[in-house]
């Protein structure tokens, strides 16, 4: 057991290597001391590295579900077992998050061979403090500002509404819209509704069509949410895309 | 996705970026003012080890904690005070002038700080050590705003609710309570400063609640509620989230939700702040500072030990005493070259002391178990 999880781990390792070259040694070394670590507590056993089909659904969920809510480095981070990784799977999809069975399955594969008890050592990178203003900071409307709200009211209710809720409050497909920094970020918010993310797709709006967005945006009502416990989940996990 | 996302996920496993060059581990110098970026979005950000050696930790690297984000930056946000009162009212931060004046010198930190360190670990942010900080914290009395709107017979908490909102309506929103009792504590104040500056967005702006000696989960950000009750609130983040086994548990145990208590004083804890993890330091005399406090209590000393605990040495202590509020410690020696270490252990005012290992617990709550340095003196 303690050979064949050490040689998942290496195999694992091999699998960091090739899809990043720029990582090269400390690749190496994080594989090595995960290995070893990994024979130091033979009742661990991590489970072997998936195959590349399994690594490009996993990708594709975390893509696609995962980080519309957060980025990927809270996965990333975590080493958990198999169960574990199970049952926070579980919870986030109790939460919302649209999964398939077999993308469910691909990403409890993933996570749970490299983001394992016996992984190496997460180094959080660092953030200047003029970074973490200038994240959330308004900016300047320039071109974007004194948008028609009403106009904005309707291209909302034809494009957006379908996933970000008719409230903007957000549904399983689309991330809360109110009451958000990114409202007045407006070159930010530009970018992101004309090249997409993540399963949103890119839609070819024009200045006009986003400032009547952010004037309607803006506008609607702020009260805070009112739902301390989660509700059911979806019953049909919607299709990716 | 935004560009350095994109980038990541273009990389390898997840990113190209996982191990940057930039990469910043706990306890590793940093440059000036940068914070440790354990998620980037919604931001959970640490404080660098290194400034765990003074009494007020700098704004700019006041570590952030967040659940799904801040809301929108907006200084005339109101707080509704109501519920279970006579005459329920709102206020704004302009309104605080009406009140009494009040400050709290003292420590803000995450229940799961350390939550990385426990063994064996557990799902959470995988904070270190940076998930603190002391600072002055400016307002009014809780107290007193309850005065004003009249607390009615039969309440018991009191509702906090901030104006971040979950990404969706599945996910539970972030709701929390205190009890009364608490909430009337004269040391209990919704800030609209820290360190004498209007509080920032990602600490709250434009006010907060400060809870004195209680762990982070009840100190809300971006208030905009506070409901008299007589329950406290539900919801995950009440009712399951911020709980700690009633008794001591072996590590790994699956603990009954019925044997669990809310997370509330913050016990006894030293920490290291300089020397660095494998620092190199000059030869001649050895400087070992960090900070000690205890939630509930003043801290009576902080015993030193360099020779891996088989013996102690009290430090001195600067600062103000006080009830959750940190006193930096200091202890000096001298080392020729060589391999040094340190190990730093509080014991406070109610006779509780750090413990060597720390209480295991299934969310990885109160790591405080006593915190050892190695560095090498240059000879």
């Amino acid at each position: 057991v303690i050979r064949a999880s050490a040689a998942a781990l290496l195999a694992a390792g091999m699998l960091f290597l090739s899809g990043c070259p720029s990582r090269g040694p400390a690749a190496a070394a994080d594989a090595g001391s995960a290995a070893a670590d990994g024979a130091s507590k033979p009742a661990a056993a991590t489970p072997a590295a998936p195959s590349a089909a399994v690594t490009k659904a996993a990708r594709a969920v975390i893509t696609d579900s995962c980080v519309a809510c957060h980025d990927h480095q809270m996965l990333e981070q975590q080493r958990m077992t198999v169960a574990q990784w199970t049952a926070e799977l579980d919870k986030m999809q109790k939460w919302g998050a649209p999964m398939e069975p077999a993308q469910k399955a691909a990403l409890l594969a993933f996570a749970s061979a490299h983001f394992s008890p016996s992984a190496g050592l997460h180094r959080a990178p660092a953030l200047s403090a003029a970074e973490v203003e200038a994240q959330l900071a308004p900016t300047d409307d320039g071109p974007l500002a004194g948008g028609d709200a009403a106009a904005g009211a309707t291209f909302f209710a034809q494009a957006c509404a379908g996933c970000h809720g008719h409230d903007a409050t957000g549904s399983a497909l689309g991330v809360n819209l109110v009451d958000r920094p990114g409202l007045y970020r407006a070159a930010e918010f530009a970018a992101v509704v004309r090249d997409g993310r993540g399963r949103m797709p890119a839609l070819p709006a024009t200045d006009a069509q986003i400032a009547g967005l952010l004037a309607h945006l803006r506008r609607l009502p702020v009260e805070p949410a009112e739902n301390p416990s989660p509700g059911p989940a979806p019953a049909t996990p919607p299709a990716p895309r | 996705l935004d560009r350095r996302e994109f980038l990541q996920l273009a990389g390898g496993v997840l990113g190209a970026a996982m191990w940057p060059a930039s990469a910043l581990a706990d306890g590793e110098p940093a440059g000036g003012g940068a914070l440790v970026e354990y998620v980037g979005r919604p931001q959970n950000l640490g404080t660098p080890v290194q400034y765990f050696d003074r009494l007020i930790t700098p704004t700019d690297v006041f570590f952030v904690r967040s659940h799904f984000g801040p809301p929108a930056l907006k200084r005339e946000r109101r707080v509704r005070v109501h519920g279970l009162v006579e005459r329920p009212f709102e206020l704004g931060v302009a309104d605080l002038k009406d009140f009494e004046p009040a400050s709290f010198t003292g420590v803000l930190q995450c229940a799961g700080n350390g939550r990385s360190l426990h063994s064996p670990r557990v799902p959470g942010v995988q904070w270190e050590h940076g998930a603190m900080g002391q600072g002055t914290w400016t307002g009014v009395r809780l107290a007193d705003l309850l005065k004003k709107a009249g607390v009615k017979a039969g309440a018991t908490h009191v509702i906090l609710r901030g104006a971040d909102r979950p990404p969706q309506p599945t996910v539970p929103a972030f709701v929390r309570s205190l009890p009364l009792e608490k909430a009337l504590d004269p040391h209990t104040v919704v800030a609209s400063q820290l360190n004498g500056a209007p509080l920032r967005l990602v600490h709250g702006a434009p006010m907060r609640v400060i809870v004195p000696g209680w762990a982070g989960d009840h100190w809300m950000k971006w208030l905009v509620e506070l409901r008299v009750a007589d329950r406290e609130a539900e919801g995950f983040y009440m009712q399951t989230a911020y709980k700690f086994p009633r008794h001591p548990v072996a590590p790994g145990t699956a603990v009954k939700p019925s044997d669990m208590v809310s997370v509330t004083l913050m016990p006894v804890k030293s920490l290291i702040g300089r020397p660095l993890q494998g620092a190199r330091t000059p030869a001649g005399m050895q400087e070992v500072v960090g900070v000690a406090f205890s939630g509930g209590s003043t801290i009576a000393r902080v015993e030193v030990s360099t020779d891996g605990g088989q013996s102690w040495t009290a430090a001195m202590l600067e600062g103000e005493a006080g009830p959750g509020r940190w006193q930096v410690f200091r202890h000096r020696f001298e080392s020729r070259g060589g391999a040094c270490r340190a190990m730093a252990r509080a014991t406070d005012a109610g006779g509780a002391m750090q413990p060597r290992t720390p209480a295991w617990n299934p969310s990885g709550y109160f790591w405080n178990a006593w915190h050892e340095v190695h560095w090498t003196v240059s000879a």
